[in-house]
């Protein structure tokens, strides 16, 4: 015992000794302890509980029921309960320019409604005009108690509070007094139940179910049996394999750190060896080492991780737009990563450990690099590791054994965990290869590349811990952006991106005053054909003021059908769910050269010209004749006239509505006897995509009219974006850290080179293009390896999803650019010049 | 005998007042072409700090430390840098070369650092590994060549390029006596042929290849040796 | 001691006379060695008297033409020699110690400045050995080089203790200027 503590003492010497470096070791191992730590109180934190959850939805009561009269509602219900009437609509808001969708909920916020919305400001509504609205609604209506808004055709209401939902502080919610309720159909409405104290919710609901069908009879759910099939309810596989990323992860980093202080103290370890240190002696204080430095870095990496979370706290309901508890806080979230953190420093130490005891003493001694293993060898262990990891996502993707389905995403990940672990044991290879294209390179990153290459035993844990991070990103980007395409793919816009229409009454005063503003380059007052007169037949139509979108006129139809209608595949397009209907086109009009510059359709001019009808189609179709058809009902009779043109379909992107679905030269117009009317619109056009900003602004010129508004096609919101910037930063943050903290690491050895450069007429700065070379190739190497071995996991679980696999740019894009570019970057900034020639007078061997 | 290097009451210190440490004193001295010049004197005597004034790469004090004709104090330090790869080379006692890049490759650094090309610092190396005589070793990174054979690259570094002034610092200090002998040797050769060097050094024996030695004692120069006339090898047999 | 084994041990190379004998003795010593005939004929006698060498009796009666060889009592004796290290005699005589012990008696001497023109002597010296040394041809001149040697590390070592005497009597100086002065900055000069 003597020996060890002995040696503990050398091992502890050493520590204080090289304290700056000691000070690196820790803090490679304390950062991904404080992410655990940090992240797992945030997630807890920031995770709505189930009674959270169940509170949104039930407020106070206890059972909820939909669409059953009250009185079928009672005789189900034992006497003494509460019940009370609620119900959901949407509504338009009434606002200068813009009309905001907003949900409409009659609940009685101080009965069984309390606790589904949070009366934070006045009171509750109360009668038919007054109304408690979110802040979201307050924002768009400019309005604060007191104040009066507008819903749709509803007379005036007066704000009376001001509620909250704490899960979505964004949302816009106008709260009415359920008894005064101006809308909601009684038998449809939806009923808060609070039962008597000591009744059985789910006895209760037991007796709705039809004995012999086993049917619900009326639609009556408690907490319990409402609740859906709990949404990441289990999270133990989850955090499994996160946690032995995290452990893996440390660990590389760490292994990186206690190669370069053995390095350092490979004399010295010689020297013991030379007195008599057994080889296992030796191993014994790298291990004491290692412990001692995992100990403060697990300390360290708490204090940080509970300083981080803390740091965050107030930012995190503005974050999160969710009213968030205290940070949460329990044992596991914190002996979890510390336990890990230790543990790591200990596997990482196995390595250098046994490098020790295997060097031979005279190596040892004469103080030279021991050398390193060969590359190609861990090349074919990183190759043969992929290649298994392949495999596994393959199973888990494909395998479709029930047994099976518990693991299959476990057993992706595990291959994702094991590709990240091959990638990077690819690394070595990878350094050596570019040592040998070093040659041709500048001084600065010749001997980055150099240096690197040289110590690859240190920097592939590097590389592979940055790349697993990485990696890790664009696992969670290529889930997303597979997720945001399969919604979108669903999603046409009615406008191009950059278009807005002016609806509405003034719309043309409004629309050509938009036009001239700086941005915009243009617009037209759309039209629409009709088959007659509309002042003859049916009386207001062209319908000024209404703001409805008139297809046909009175009792004759104008319908354009596309019979002829083929893919671009050949395949004839036919519409209903049996293929039965010809597709057709409801609202044309006659070309102007506004309108083909709105329509982005300027290619049919020659085609309008030769007498052809252009259809405009969202997708790519062909047509070569069209039918215009004109259906004429009198009675009950309907009579069609029908009249085939050639006709030619360009591609648009857009569904047709504002901007008409085909273009009829004016000749063929006029032989059919077709009119143009004002379909009460303008679409204005930018010279860039539309933004909020650009609706905005143009809501504020709109609203300066009587019922005239903007609007325009953003696109289908994506509430993941945020979420995976987030993500990518952080992981850039991570990534950065760590290839930071490794070059420092390097830094600290090269203490006599920056000396013999300074000697050797560098100018000072040279060794801030050294660092930032070093920075480039790392994270370089570290990027374009976390390229495939982020894809491979998120491919092979979408597939066994069967679900559309996408590749994340934006991820990509942070990996191979962003991140060298960022290291980089902040590698040049961080990093100092040679200091000055008087700070190396105390340079001597060994230091 | 043109004056390659001359300090003309050069003196450094550091510090100011209560901790003004002086490494320093006034110092006046003059080193020709083809001279070969030795510095003696204790630990602490001011030998290292008077090879950097010259090296160009710290700046006197007080007084002027001409070098080549530039007067070191007063160029800005991308001129004292540049001066450092063109004029002087510097050798030191250890860790004189760098790791990652084979002997060849070190001794094309202040070539490469004055912008040359990389195939003509190349081969400008090759000439000066070849005037040391390890021609054969250029592609050997320095943990695979003996301290000689370091010594000896750091040598042909701080001459390459037709450099005339080296300064070298304890650049036997690590060496046995015969490996110190042939580094001896070289920095002789360099100032037979005209160069100029400035050895700083504790060991008597190579000092004595100089052709001058001076002694400094506590910052100051105190004394100055030249060889003897005509020494007796032996005087009597007993 | 040496002139009369250096004899020997040319004689058992092979018979000589004591001409021949005195250039060979000087070249083997890298001609740094001179020593006069009468030292040879002197030598020689003494050897024959003691039964080391003979002479080869060809010319009896000129001294400058006679002939010697060695005897095998000779070669025993010169075996011995070569065989046993030379041990120099223990405590030092020469003039440079008792000088500077003396000195450092005195009190009123500068010792440190008498050290100094020493240490310059020395280093003088060396330095002509060493500029013989580098024009020797390190082939040819093996014997004068190793000559050379000897006395440069002689020398080396006298300048090591005039060093080691500055060093002491620098420390008993700092040592009595209570409180020591501030060190310098740098760790070496």
């Amino acid at each position: 015992m003597a020996v060890f503590r002995a040696l503990g003492r050398v091992a502890w010497r050493d520590i204080t000794r090289h304290r700056g470096r000691s000070v690196l070791v820790v803090l490679l191992i304390a950062l991904p302890v404080a992410a655990m730590v940090a992240g797992i109180a945030l997630l807890r934190t920031t995770e709505p509980s189930q009674e959270r959850r169940d509170a949104e939805q039930f407020g106070s009561a206890d059972l909820i029921a939909q669409g059953v009269s009250r009185a079928d509602l009672n005789t189900y219900l034992p006497s003494g309960t509460t019940v009370e009437a609620t119900f959901f609509s949407d509504g338009q808001l009434l606002v200068d320019g813009s009309r905001p969708s907003v949900s409409v909920r009659g609940i009685d916020l101080d009965g069984l409604g309390h606790g589904a919305l949070t009366l934070v400001d006045g009171r509750a509504p109360k009668g038919p005009n007054e109304v408690a609205i979110t802040r979201e609604v307050a924002r768009l209506a400019k309005v604060s108690i007191g104040g009066t808004l507008t819903i749709d055709e509803r007379p005036p209401a007066t704000v009376v509070g001001v509620v909250e939902n704490g899960l979505n502080l964004s949302d816009r919610v106008v709260v009415e007094d359920p008894l005064a309720a101006q809308s909601g159909d009684p038998g449809s409405s939806t009923w808060l139940i609070r039962l008597p104290a000591g009744s059985d919710a789910d006895a209760v609901i037991a007796q709705t179910y039809d004995a012999t069908t086993g049917q619900q009879k009326i639609s009556l759910y408690s907490r319990t049996s409402g609740r859906l099939a709990s949404v990441g309810g289990d999270m133990s596989p989850a955090i499994l394999v996160l946690g032995t990323l995290a452990l893996v992860e440390a660990a590389l980093v760490a292994s990186a750190a206690f190669a370069v202080s053995i390095r350092r103290r490979q004399r010295e370890l010689g020297l013991l060896a030379a007195n008599g240190a057994t080889p296992r002696q030796l191993a014994a204080t790298v291990f004491e080492g290692a412990a001692i430095l995992g100990l403060i870095a697990c300390v360290v990496g708490l204090l940080g991780g509970l300083g981080i979370s803390f740091g965050i706290s107030p930012f995190l309901d503005e974050l999160t737009q969710r009213r968030n508890p205290a940070i949460m806080i329990d044992a596991l979230g914190l002996v979890g990563p510390a336990s890990i953190g230790f543990l790591a420093a200990l596997i990482a130490s196995i390595a250098p450990a046994r490098t020790v005891a295997r060097v031979p003493v005279l190596l040892s001694l004469s103080g030279r690099r021991p050398p390193d293993a060969p590359a190609h060898r861990t090349l074919r262990v990183g190759l043969a590791v992929v290649a298994v990891s392949v495999a596994l996502a393959l199973v888990g993707a494909n395998v479709r054994i029930e047994a099976l389905n518990g693991f299959r995403e476990l057993l992706v990940m595990a291959g994702a965990v094991l590709g990240t672990l091959g990638f990077g044991a690819c690394a070595p290879w990878l350094l050596e290869r570019l040592e040998g294209l070093a040659v041709r390179l500048p001084l600065a990153s010749r001997i980055a590349f150099r240096d690197t290459a040289r110590a690859r035993s240190r920097n592939s844990p590097i590389v592979t811990a940055v790349l697993a991070s990485v990696a890790a990103t664009i696992t969670i980007g290529a889930f997303t952006v597979s997720r945001n395409a399969e919604n979108a793919g669903e999603w046409q816009p009615y406008l191009h991106a950059d278009e807005l229409v002016v609806r509405g009454a003034a719309s043309g005063v409004v629309g050509r005053e938009l036009a001239t503003q700086p941005g915009a380059i243009g617009g037209v007052a759309t039209s629409y054909l009709v088959a007659s007169a509309p002042a003859e037949n049916v009386p207001g139509i062209g319908g000024a003021g209404e703001g409805v979108q008139v297809i046909g006129s009175g009792d004759r139809q104008l319908t354009i059908e596309l019979p002829g209608a083929t893919d671009p595949g050949g395949k004839a397009i036919r519409w209903g769910d049996d293929g039965q209907y010809v597709p057709t086109v409801d609202n044309s009009s006659v070309p102007t050269p506004e309108l083909l510059a709105a329509a982005h359709a300027d290619g049919a001019k020659a085609s309008l010209d030769a007498g052809r009808i252009v259809i405009l189609w969202p997708d790519a179709i062909k047509v070569d004749t069209v039918d215009v058809t004109i259906t004429t009902y009198s009675g009950a009779e309907e009579s069609v006239d029908r009249a085939t043109y050639p006709a030619t379909a360009i591609t648009t992107g857009i569904t047709s509505g504002v901007l008409p679905g085909a273009l009829i030269p004016q000749p063929i117009a006029d032989e059919l006897g077709l009119q143009s009317l004002d379909a009460q619109q303008f679409v204005v056009r930018y010279d860039h995509p539309v933004t909020q900003v650009d609706i905005d602004a143009a809501a504020v010129v709109a609203g300066r009219k009587l019922d005239t508004y903007v609007d325009a096609s953003l696109g289908p919101q994506r509430p993941d974006e945020s979420f995976r910037l987030a993500i990518v930063g952080l992981a850039l943050l991570f990534a950065v850290s760590v290839t930071g903290v490794a070059i420092a690491l390097g830094e600290a050895e090269s203490r006599p080179e920056q000396r013999s450069l300074l000697a050797l007429g560098a100018e000072p700065r040279l060794r801030r293009r050294i660092v930032a070379s070093r920075a480039a190739v790392l994270a370089l190497l570290a990027g374009l390896l976390a390229v495939p071995a982020g894809l491979l996991p998120a491919w092979s679980l979408l597939a066994s999803l069967k679900q559309p696999f996408a590749v994340p740019t934006l991820e990509i894009l942070a990996a191979v650019a962003l991140l060298p570019a960022v290291a980089v970057i902040g590698a040049w900034l961080l990093s100092r010049p040679i200091p000055d020639w008087n700070a190396f007078r105390t340079v001597r061997p060994g230091e | 005998m043109t004056t390659l290097v001359e300090l003309d009451g050069a003196a450094r210190w550091f510090g100011a007042g209560h901790t003004q440490v002086t490494a320093l004193h006034p110092t006046s001295l003059t080193v020709g072409a083809g001279e070969l010049l030795a510095v003696m004197g204790p630990s602490g005597s001011g030998k290292t700090t008077l090879l950097s004034l010259v090296g160009g790469l710290d700046k006197p004090s007080a007084g002027r430390v001409v070098v080549d004709g530039q007067d070191v104090g007063s160029l800005k330090p991308r001129e004292l840098a540049i001066l450092r790869r063109r004029t002087v080379g510097y050798v030191f006692q250890d860790l004189n070369l760098l790791a990652g890049l084979t002997a060849r490759e070190n001794v094309a650094i202040p070539l490469e650092l004055d912008g040359r090309s990389i195939g003509e610092a190349r081969a400008a190396a090759n000439a000066a590994l070849e005037s040391v005589g390890l021609a054969s070793l250029g592609d050997r990174f320095p943990d695979d060549l003996s301290g000689g054979e370091q010594q000896r690259v750091a040598i042909a570094r701080a001459l390459v390029g037709g450099r005339r002034i080296l300064l070298a610092d304890e650049p036997t200090g690590a060496l046995d006596s015969m490996t110190g002998e042939s580094v001896m040797r070289l920095l002789r050769a360099h100032c037979d042929n005209g160069g100029t060097a400035i050895l700083v050094t504790h060991d008597a024996a190579h000092a004595a290849w100089a052709d001058r030695v001076v002694f400094l004692r506590d910052g100051r120069l105190v004394d100055e040796a030249h060889p003897a006339p005509n020494p007796e090898l032996a005087t009597t047999a007993p | 001691m040496s002139v009369r084994y250096g004899l020997l041990a040319l004689l058992d190379e092979a018979p000589s006379h004591g001409y021949n004998l005195k250039t060979a003795f000087e070249r083997r010593t890298g001609g740094s060695w001179a020593i006069n005939i009468g030292q040879v004929y002197t030598t020689i006698q003494r050897l024959e008297r003691d039964g080391l060498v003979e002479s080869l009796g060809s010319s009896a009666g000129d001294d400058e033409r006679r002939e010697y060889r060695i005897t095998p009592a000779g070669r025993a004796q010169l075996a011995t020699w070569f065989e046993n290290p030379v041990v120099a005699e223990a405590p030092a005589r020469d003039e440079l110690t008792i000088k500077v012990l003396l000195a450092v008696a005195a009190g009123d001497v500068d010792v440190t400045a008498l050290l100094q023109r020493q240490r310059r002597a020395s280093i003088e010296q060396l330095q002509a050995y060493t500029r013989r040394k580098a024009k020797a041809d390190p082939k040819r001149d093996v014997a004068f080089l190793i000559l050379l040697d000897a006395l440069i590390f002689r020398t080396e070592a006298e300048i090591r203790w005039l060093d080691a005497c500055d060093a002491r009597i620098r420390s008993l100086a700092s040592a009595a200027a209570a409180p020591p002065t501030a060190g310098s900055k740098e760790t070496d000069g």
